[in-house]
């Protein structure tokens, strides 16, 4: 008898593993649409949501070559961790294939990775880099950014050749030394810190005789920038030569500040860079109210995150499709924005 | 042990199973199951920046009445032949419902009467007027336009030529604001030129060039919120234009229009409650698809905001829904 069951169930064991692979590859067929999750830590931040319309053109050309859907859930975290947490649970009920994490805060990525992993939805984090030891967690998650010491070093770049050149494009009193404020991004973002500091390393390694007048944190924020910047014109009135925003949204608040404040004086000539290429920065570098910006790419930067999407949704290896670094990684490409190299319009 | 512990005993033991029966499975009490409801909700533009209150109305009703729902917008150009063929893919790939906003109403109301689908559909605008769709959410686009012409006559100077700028008049419901908007000027005596799809850009130029030379001014009427959107943002850029204008009225709002309201380089917009229109449309989807029957009718009011009664607590809420 109890060989009788022995026999039965060996027989009946392959049966039953040849049936759930066929349900398997039954299923990898059937797939004629694919659903990513993409979860924004502030719907009004400039750059990301110029990076939100580019993965959405993305998503469309997909959809338009291969015939296959693609539906984007785009949610705004409204810089909420907890607000994310719940949007990132809703996706994994809503049986997303993959998400896409524009995190609030980096260093809280372990409630997002715990439930990724448990549902097996991978997760492509973009622009907001979660710390390594989180990143190291799982094999199914990337990371889709832009290298903070290389939008530092151009910026300081820019700044260094324009000095090179002509000492009083950036010396406008010609007193011997450039000084400086310093508009910088969260805290706790990872590339505020990097970018201050690279920028600023820059310029000195190329020997730019830069002093530092004061600096603030402005969260990337125009409005924050533009509060700050009119503050300091008043408080050092024809000072201030020279304008390092970690961003270009805040470089635009700088802009907006001295056309309000000083437009007619000595603030007209102050000299701003910035770092993202945003629509309205470049705008600004045509028209010269802004020295330069650094571009990211855009393009390439949406095309990683939905590529790595994409082929985790369909079971592609990605390293086939987008080039990566420890296997995790995607930096995208950076050039300097002046008036001497723009797109054309 | 007495017979009696032993009855007691037994009883704890049934009470146990009994317990865990009813708490861990689904044997004695039945877990509710939510249904939830797939429901593609078509756009008419090829990206959602007008559409942000409206949005925020479907996601709390996609909350509350346990609908799936997903945005498509179309590729890249505004067509009816495209729409049409992401409805019949959205319909092939499972949607219960879908809630489209048309391009053109009529071409769509066409179709829908061709195809008759078995799902059922909720368009939002006046076109059409039979059993093809399950419900219609509308303005009175006509009146709509009329009562923006009656408010920027009441507050321009008499004698002001106005503008009138259009994206398309085919499209969407702009020939019903032209409709509204063009009675009423005639009524009136004022005069008025038909602008459409043309850059808005030289026209404000040339409008300015008319001013500095004669000092007379004119008015612009946008009949659309993508053309009004457009003068608005030419406006902000070169405020110098804004000296040749005695008014900018419009059809829209959206939060960048609103901020040009509020800026004073709109004297004044039309526009309806779009997170009510995002609401009812997913809650007509899910009650059809549940039901199986069509809802009825609805047609929202439209308003006339101004940069005076903008922050009216009532206009706020509804300009600025909370999510």
């Amino acid at each position: 008898m109890r060989r009788g069951l022995l026999c039965g169930c060996l027989f009946l064991m392959p049966a039953l593993c040849l049936m759930s692979g066929c349900g398997e590859k039954a299923e990898q067929e059937e797939k004629n649409s694919i659903r990513l999750g993409v979860s924004i830590y502030r719907w009004e931040d400039a750059f990301v949501s110029t990076l939100r319309a580019e993965l959405e053109e993305k998503a469309k050309e997909y959809e338009q070559e291969t015939g296959l859907k693609v539906v984007l859930d785009i949610v705004d975290a409204k810089e909420s961790q907890s607000v994310q947490n719940g949007q990132v649970e809703r996706f994994i009920s809503l049986g997303c294939d993959a998400l896409c994490i524009n995190i609030v805060d980096r260093s809280a990525a372990s409630d997002i990775i715990v439930r990724a992993m448990d549902a097996d939805v991978p997760v492509v984090f973009f622009n907001r880099e979660p710390v390594e030891e989180d990143m190291d967690r799982w094999d199914r998650l990337y990371y889709v950014g832009a290298d903070a010491k290389e939008s530092a070093v151009i910026q300081g770049t820019i700044l260094a050749d324009a000095y090179d050149a002509d000492h009083s494009s950036l010396d406008l009193n010609g007193d011997g030394v450039v000084k400086y404020v310093l508009l910088e991004g969260e805290s706790s973002h990872q590339d505020s810190l990097i970018r201050t500091e690279w920028s600023i390393q820059t310029l000195k390694d190329r020997q730019v005789p830069i002093e530092r007048v004061t600096g603030g944190i402005a969260n990337w924020d125009r409005s924050q920038a533009s509060a700050l910047m009119e503050q300091w014109l008043e408080e050092y009135p024809g000072e201030i030569e020279l304008v390092i925003s970690n961003n270009d949204e805040m470089a635009l608040g700088a802009i907006e500040a001295i056309e309000r404040v000083d437009a007619g004086g000595a603030g007209r000539d102050i000299r701003l860079v910035g770092i993202d290429a945003t629509p309205d920065a470049v705008e600004a570098v045509r028209e010269g109210t802004l020295m330069g910006t650094v571009n990211q790419d855009l393009e390439a930067y949406a095309d990683a995150i939905f590529e790595i999407a994409r082929c985790l949704s369909l079971g592609e290896p990605v390293e086939d499709h987008v080039a990566l670094e420890g296997g995790k990684y995607y930096r995208s490409a950076q050039t300097p924005v002046t008036r001497d190299n723009l797109p054309k319009s | 042990m007495s017979v009696r512990e032993k009855l007691a005993w037994a009883a704890c033991a049934v009470l146990l199973v009994f317990l865990y029966l009813a708490s861990s499975t689904d044997l004695i009490i039945k877990e509710r199951e939510v249904e939830i409801h797939p429901v593609s909700i078509i756009l008419n533009d090829v990206n959602d920046a007008y559409y942000q209150n409206f949005k925020k109305g479907v996601d709390q009703a996609a909350r509350d009445y346990y609908a799936d729902t997903s945005y498509t917008t179309l590729y890249d150009e505004i067509s009816q032949e495209q729409q049409l063929q992401l409805i019949s893919r959205e319909m092939e790939d499972g949607a219960q419902a879908i809630v489209v906003i048309p391009v053109e109403g009529e071409a769509l109301m066409d179709s829908l009467r061709e195809q008759k689908s078995q799902i059922p559909f909720v368009v939002l605008g006046a076109a059409g007027g039979d059993s093809a769709v399950s419900s219609r959410i509308s303005v009175d686009s006509r009146e709509a336009g009329r009562r923006l012409a009656e408010e920027a006559l009441k507050e321009l100077p008499a004698g002001v030529s106005c503008w009138l700028f259009a994206a398309d008049v085919r499209l969407g419901e702009t020939g019903l604001v032209l409709d509204g908007v063009e009675s009423v000027l005639k009524e009136q005596g004022a005069d008025y030129v038909l602008r459409e799809m043309e850059e808005e850009e030289s026209l404000l130029a040339s409008l300015q060039e008319e001013y500095e030379r004669t000092g007379e001014q004119a008015a612009v009427i946008a009949l659309d919120k993508e053309s009004l959107t457009e003068t608005a943002e030419i406006l902000k850029a070169d405020g110098s234009l804004r000296e040749g204008l005695a008014g900018v009225y419009g059809m829209g709002s959206t939060t960048s229009l609103l901020g040009s309201l509020d800026a004073g380089l709109i004297d004044g917009l039309v526009t309806f409650d779009q997170y009510t229109a995002g609401y009812l449309s997913v809650e007509k989807a899910v009650e059809a698809i549940q039901s199986g029957k069509n809802g009825e009718d609805i047609r929202l009011d439209y308003f006339y905001i101004t940069r005076d009664n903008m922050w009216d607590k009532s206009f706020e809420t509804m300009l600025y829904p909370m999510e």
